[in-house]
């Protein structure tokens, strides 16, 4: 009894792991908000970007804030805990991978012939944000 | 050259190989584990590159016991015994030198406050927190390392085998290793993003220690120390009864003793030496161990003379008079 009781207790405590270190992703649901930058471009958003921002609009219970900008801002800002989420188009060797997380992985997508590919960036270290990111990241290229 | 060990030790020294070979066939598969799931955590890549330098002590001791069995040449009349040192002082530099590197990471990483990410990762179609994997990876890292380091330390003490164990010392300290990378992987995983750096620096702090420990005792040995203790900076229990027992067969005697690989060489200084010594005899204590002694030196007393100097390199070069008047060295008494 003592041992189910034991069971129990830590699959209740492991489901909260990951947690994130500054909290982004118990933030975004108690707001029910969450802060995305789209990198500008000539071109409107794709089918998939709006896709993969309704299904964790969906997921995390809270509506897009989008603002749009250049890359280099936007992913500074990110940095900066100015915004949660950094959609658009990047290198597949972007430099930006050691300071932020891609999700897909942008060099995993990158094929023989393509080289500029659709990610979402988030802060380094927010593994559980990161996590639901992951989840939803199919419809941007397949799972990383 | 391997001396005329008595069938037991050459039994054990078998068996140390056959260990080295498996050591190295399960960290090579603990190595692979970790690195296939290390992602970007800190305390991970400590592990990963502790386990790897974990390869180090085996291929020493493999290659250095190759060496041992040689007989000597005329290029290397003394054998190769005093292999084992020089290879335990280059893995040990190693070890120290990337053990500092690490912990300069981990405190940079702290320092910067770099957030590590650990993402999950799609296993069969399933998503998995990767935390989760590097826990499990951190687990098997540890079984085969400790199971492999108990059963080499004993079989390294009769052997007096230094880089046995080291390697054995090493790998039953490993526990240390995981608990603290489960530690920061879950620390990680609990919203605590220094967690990681700090296990990872604990890590590093355990490999410096190891390479730290490696180069006192290799120097001891290079530099002609007195045999110390296994894994240990001071003079081993059997050397210190070997002197009592040199001092008492030989008053007034001055008693050197020095360590190559596994045997322990003696010079006694000041006194005539016997027209022979059974080297069993003058052992002390538990007589299995006496393959360890394979050499006395007699060095005679000094006789002082008053020379006329008759020639003039004589009056110029004093140094070299002394050396031609120096008695040579006496008699030896070797087991051969």
């Amino acid at each position: 009894m003592r041992l189910v009781a034991l069971s129990l207790l830590l699959a209740g405590g492991c489901s909260d792991i990951p947690q994130d270190p500054d909290g982004t992703l118990r933030r975004i649901r108690s707001e029910q908000k969450f802060r995305v930058g789209t990198v500008a471009r000539s071109a409107p958003a794709s089918e998939q970007e709006i896709a993969f921002l309704q299904r964790v609009e969906r997921a995390a219970g809270a509506r897009a804030s989008i603002e749009s900008g250049a890359a280099e801002s936007l992913l500074l800002k990110l940095e900066e805990d100015q915004l949660d989420l950094v959609l658009g188009e990047f290198h597949a060797k972007t430099p930006w991978s050691a300071q932020v997380t891609f999700v897909p992985p942008a060099e995993k997508q990158a094929g023989s012939d393509t080289k500029i590919v659709v990610s979402a960036a988030a802060k380094n270290g927010e593994n559980a944000w990161i996590s639901l990111l992951h989840a939803e990241a199919e419809v941007l290229g397949g799972r990383p | 050259m391997i001396r005329n060990l008595p069938p037991k030790v050459r039994t054990d020294l078998k068996r140390a190989k056959r260990l080295e070979w498996w050591t190295l066939a399960w960290m090579s598969s603990v190595v692979v584990v970790m690195w296939l799931v290390m992602g970007s955590s800190q305390a991970m890549k400590a592990a990963l590159v502790e386990d790897v330098l974990s390869l180090i002590p085996a291929i020493v001791f493999l290659v250095a016991s190759h060496y041992e069995a040689k007989p000597p040449t005329a290029g290397f009349p003394f054998g190769f015994e005093r292999v084992h040192s020089l290879a335990s002082l280059i893995a040990a530099v190693a070890l120290t030198a990337v053990g500092a590197f690490l912990l300069y990471e981990s405190a940079s990483t702290l320092i910067k406050q770099e957030h590590p990410t650990i993402a999950p990762i799609s296993v069969f179609g399933r998503d998995i927190w990767l935390g989760w994997v590097m826990v499990a990876a951190l687990v098997y890292s540890v079984i085969p390392p400790v199971i492999l380091g108990h059963i080499k330390q004993p079989i390294a003490r009769r052997l007096q085998d230094e880089v046995l164990d080291t390697d054995a010392m090493m790998q039953r300290a490993d526990w240390m290793t995981g608990l603290a990378g489960i530690g920061g992987v879950l620390g990680v995983g609990l919203g605590y993003w220094w967690a990681d750096a700090l296990a990872a620096g604990l890590i590093s702090l355990s490999i410096v220690h190891d390479g730290v420990t490696s180069l006192r005792v290799a120097t001891a040995e290079l530099v002609d120390g007195a045999p110390r203790a296994l894994g240990k900076n001071e003079i081993a229990d059997d050397a210190r009864k070997l002197i009592a027992s040199l001092e008492s067969r030989y008053p007034g005697a001055l008693i050197k003793l020095r360590e190559t690989g596994r045997y322990i060489h003696a010079e006694v200084s000041g006194v005539v030496p016997d027209s022979s010594v059974n080297l069993k005899e003058v052992w002390p204590g538990d007589e299995e161990r006496s393959w360890r002694l394979v050499q006395i030196s007699f060095v005679p007393p000094r006789v002082d003379r008053s020379p006329e100097p008759t020639a003039p390199e004589d009056r110029a070069l004093p140094k070299q008079r002394a050396r031609r008047t120096r008695p040579a060295i006496g008699a030896r008494a070797k087991r051969r």
